[in-house]
């Protein structure tokens, strides 16, 4: 399988479903005409559009039908409602012919897509079309058997273990998610994000060691997306202190899930650097929550989660007595999200020595350093909570 | 629950039972889509779909149901079909991942309620951020378990396998909460002294989490976009954040929450004011102006009658908004807030001149008179020129008003108006202008005036009009109209008529603007007229001379 960078996840998500519906359209069209009609060549050619848009430099994609999924390379294409027909309709076509991979290549020709669209409609079985695309000399389109998905059976979901790292790496996947769509300016759908934040605050009450304990593996290169899911469990893990409910928890993940959205712009060779940053390096970092909420506002509709995010994004660096960044023109009630997230924003950085300073602090030093900025830096109650999961779970921290 | 639910032979009286439900459940959502929450109708509907559920439930622990694109099926049978786009259970929740749901015993009518209104609100197109999955999470409903099986992408395969790469056998097992003792080694490793949460602290930030409801949020958020706006140099991120302000100000009309809407308004005010960037201010200035558009202008007055948030919204907005401002002064029914508009546009007249002159070419006679009578309430000058565009207006009402603003208004212009609606043809124009003549000097106008009483058709006039025009008569000429006056007094002929006594009265009226002593004894004559028209008109001149 291809590995995807996030410019092609994006555009996947982008053209995938389009894609989809317009191959089901095109197909449906073949009972209807003849296939030098009109209406058959373009839609061939919409078809086209889409397919040209995925492939790029690449020369090869793949449409693959798993169970009742659709996957353009690895990223699963959802349908909503608006076009689940289409998609429903597909599945019946292909799947009644045994077919599970398509795979096409440049160059492609309209004339291609039309020949493919007769060929399921008139074939019996995904062999039979795939001769009679090899009899017409054509390499840009193949056509492959039935396809094996990982399937939620691999996974028990009574191994709360595996549940939680499960969790772990979707709250990283969304997150990755997220930032494609913000790079490239699309509206944010947080619904995966959401789903990723349930599973952690559900992982959280059955094994909130463990889910902690995930926190402590800190290799990954790019520590960015980490520190981002690391920082929104510590947040829950402190909310769920005080009883918050899961409603309120889900908000708290997803704000601290996006306090550092306005980093998004920093350099990887920045953010990523080993040794200590430079003046204007901090300069341009600290810049990150007003670039923060500009990202956010750009992206996502006003409402509730996202005011509470856009409010984590700007304060959590401002600190109880104002002295952090970024500098406003008066003193303002900081938001209850924001000085959670603070603490565990800070406490991730300072164990991690990968976000703000490259020399790791212990748990205890870390822990230490809060403390004496208590009511000062940090809200005294909330540090409070915070040092209650240090000292059930300090040896995994 | 993820274990798959195993055909079986099922009495069919059972699944009659649980499609009645799910028959029902189609029933009550759409009703719901109608009829708001607390409406009997609402009740009724959720009431009965409860008791159905209770039946099911009385004999049996839970609802197992499979979830198909189309269909719900129980232990294999179909209990729910429909292939409708909308309103369809079995679909809104394929569609978002649900493959399994249950329904337990013990299940609440609220739970049932909160059950439906996540089905209704899911689907709809404007809702982009929550799915029924989200939805029923965050509710967590005690007697509703559901299964969804995991998104799983190959690149989420991918990033897990990166981010752990060998199974995490050796990752230590957090021990049990430390025994109090111990906790305080725990705590004196790292703490000065062992702190605990208190009950009330957590009580309080548990408060400080509910209190975060939509208003506190909103206001957080233009705490939030005014703070950043105070800073920011870049003209599309200073636009982004005014857009913004302006998106809560719309949110605040179309929940009719004007006294909101006055806040979001006073704030920008009062950021303006600060500004020194004059294209900020300027960009300032059309928001704020944005808001007394004609349309939201129509809610707001549709919506509040309390005079106090109505003028704070009307004088936060610029001159500008003065035309929405009579054009609603045009469409109000209420005579009081008539009232009140009209004395609030009066404070903007001066400064507002071509939306006034715009307002007076309106084909509604009743705002033109309100204009008239708005303008004349300036008692400025500059008012007359467009009170004067009016003066032929055909209806007399507006030409009443006309004579009634430019009495208050003392100049030669408004005179000379005035003097011309003497000839008007309907008699109580003419008689509003005589009044207002009144205060006015001139031997024109007295030698106008005498000239109308030594008319013919004089006495056919009324004697609303004959008392007016003589009551200037003696207002403006004093001692020189004593003698006409005095003889129209006296004038009592063989029989007393009717007519005579009328005119005698009317002549009386003169006599009190008069004032002499001569008018004065004269009066006195009449006290005590035997004619009640006279002898009222004589101890009201009396009296009005008596407070001079």
């Amino acid at each position: 399988m291809k590995k995807l960078d996030d410019f092609f996840h994006e555009k996947v998500l982008r053209h995938g479903k389009a894609l989809i519906t317009n191959l089901a359209v095109l197909v449906k069209m073949t009972s209807i005409y003849e296939s030098m009609n009109e209406a058959i060549i373009n839609s061939a050619n919409r078809v086209l559009r889409e397919l040209e848009a995925l492939l790029g430099n690449e020369g090869e994609i793949s449409l693959r039908l798993a169970g009742d999924s659709f996957f353009v390379e690895d990223v699963r294409i959802k349908a909503t409602l608006s076009d689940i027909d289409n998609f429903s309709l597909l599945i019946k076509d292909l799947d009644k012919r045994g077919i599970g991979v398509l795979t096409f290549r440049t160059p492609l020709q309209p004339d291609d897509l039309v020949f493919l669209a007769y060929s399921i409609k008139e074939s019996l079985e995904a062999s039979a079309i795939q001769s009679a695309l090899e009899s017409r000399v054509m390499k840009s389109i193949s056509v492959g058997g039935p396809v094996f998905v990982r399937k939620e059976e691999d996974v028990d979901l009574r191994d709360t273990k595996k549940v939680a790292k499960r969790a772990y790496t979707r709250c990283i996947s969304a997150f990755k998610e997220i930032n494609d769509s913000m790079k490239t300016g699309r509206r944010l759908n947080t619904k995966k994000a959401k789903r990723a934040v349930q599973s952690v605050v559900e992982s959280l009450v059955k094994d909130e060691s463990y889910m902690l304990g995930l926190m402590s593996i800190r290799n990954a290169r790019d520590y960015y997306y980490n520190h981002s899911t690391n920082v929104a469990i510590l947040s829950m893990a402190i909310g769920m202190r005080f009883g918050l409910s899961k409603y309120h928890l889900s908000r708290l993940g997803i704000a601290a899930l996006f306090h550092d959205i306005g980093k998004i712009e920093v350099p990887k060779s920045i953010l990523n650097k080993a040794s200590e940053f430079t003046r204007k390096e901090t300069e341009l970092i600290e810049m990150h929550p007003v670039d923060g909420v500009k990202y956010l506002l750009a992206t996502w509709r006003l409402n509730d989660i996202s005011i509470i995010s856009m409010l984590a994004a700007f304060e959590h660096h401002l600190r109880l007595d104002f002295s952090g960044y970024p500098k406003i023109s008066g003193k303002r009630e900081l938001s209850l999200f924001s000085r959670i997230i603070e603490i565990a924003d800070d406490y991730d950085s300072f164990v991690s020595g990968k976000v703000y300073t490259r020399t790791a602090l212990t748990h205890r030093d870390a822990l230490r350093r809060m403390h004496e900025k208590k009511d000062v830096f940090y809200d005294g109650v909330l540090l409070k909570a915070f040092s209650d999961i240090f000292s059930r779970h300090g040896t995994v921290l | 629950m993820t274990e798959e639910l195993e055909r079986e032979d099922v009495d069919p009286a059972r699944i009659a039972l649980i499609s009645d439900i799910f028959k029902t459940l189609t029933k009550t959502t759409k009703t719901f889509n109608v009829y708001p929450k607390g409406n009997p109708i609402y009740q009724k509907f959720a009431l009965e779909l409860s008791e159905k559920c209770n039946v099911f439930f009385n004999s049996n622990e839970d609802l197992p149901l499979n979830v198909e694109q189309f269909s719900l099926l129980y232990k294999g049978k179909e209990v729910y079909y429909s292939e409708d786009k909308t309103d369809n259970i079995a679909l809104s929740l394929y569609v978002d991942g649900i493959r399994e749901i249950c329904f337990h015993n013990g299940i609440s009518l609220e739970e049932i309620i909160d059950f439906i209104e996540i089905l209704r609100i899911a689907p709809k197109e404007e809702n982009v951020e929550d799915d029924i999955v989200t939805l029923l999470w965050e509710k967590d409903l005690e007697h509703v378990s559901y299964f969804v099986p995991e998104d799983i992408d190959e690149s989420d395969v991918s990033t897990e396998e990166e981010i752990f790469p060998e199974e995490i056998s050796a990752m230590p097992v957090a021990s049990a909460r430390p025994a109090t003792s111990d906790m305080a080694v725990w705590a004196e490793a790292v703490l000065e002294e062992a702190e605990f949460l208190t009950a009330d602290e957590i009580a309080d930030v548990k408060r400080k989490a509910e209190r975060m409801d939509r208003d506190y949020l909103l206001s957080s958020a233009l705490d939030l976009f005014f703070e950043l706006m105070s800073s920011e140099r870049a003209e599309s991120a200073f636009a982004m954040y005014l857009k913004n302000i302006e998106w809560v100000a719309d949110l605040r009309i179309k929940e009719k929450d004007i006294q909101g809407l006055v806040d979001v308004l006073k704030r920008l005010s009062s950021f303006s004011d600060s500004m020194t960037n004059l294209e900020q201010k300027a960009a300032v200035s059309n928001a704020i102006n944005g808001m007394g558009n004609i349309e939201i202008m129509r809610i707001v007055f549709g919506t509040v009658s309390d005079t106090d948030i109505l003028t704070a919204y009307l004088s936060l907005l610029d001159d500008a908004c003065t035309a929405n401002m009579i054009e609603v002064l045009g469409e109000l029914e209420d005579r009081k807030m008539r009232r009140f508009l009209c004395n609030i546009l009066a404070g903007r007249t001066l400064r507002n001149m071509d939306a006034f002159e715009a307002g007076l070419e309106d084909a509604r006679w009743f705002l033109v008179r309100n204009l008239v009578m708005i303008l004349g309430m300036t008692k400025d000058l500059r008012a007359v020129r467009l009170i004067e565009k009016v003066r032929k207006h055909s209806e007399v009402r507006v030409r009443r008003e006309v004579a009634r603003a430019l009495g208050s208004i003392h100049s030669s212009e408004a005179k000379a108006v005035l003097l011309t609606y003497l000839e008007d043809g309907d008699a109580t124009v003419r008689i509003d202008a005589l009044t207002a003549l009144r205060r006015y000097e001139g031997n024109d106008l007295f030698s106008l005036l005498k000239k109308f009483i030594e008319r013919e058709d004089f006495k056919e006039k009324s004697f609303n009009e004959k008392r007016e025009l003589l009551g200037a008569f003696g207002e403006v000429g004093k001692e020189e109209a004593f003698p006409i006056l005095s003889e129209l007094f006296r004038r009592k002929g063989l029989f007393e008529r009717e007519d005579a006594v009328e005119l005698r009265a009317c002549a009386a009226y003169g006599l009190g603007h008069v004032g002499t002593a001569d008018a004065v004894s004269l009066l006195g004559k009449e006290v005590d007229s035997k004619k009640s028209v006279l002898r009222d008109a004589c101890r009201n001149a009396l009296n009005g001379t008596a407070g001079k």
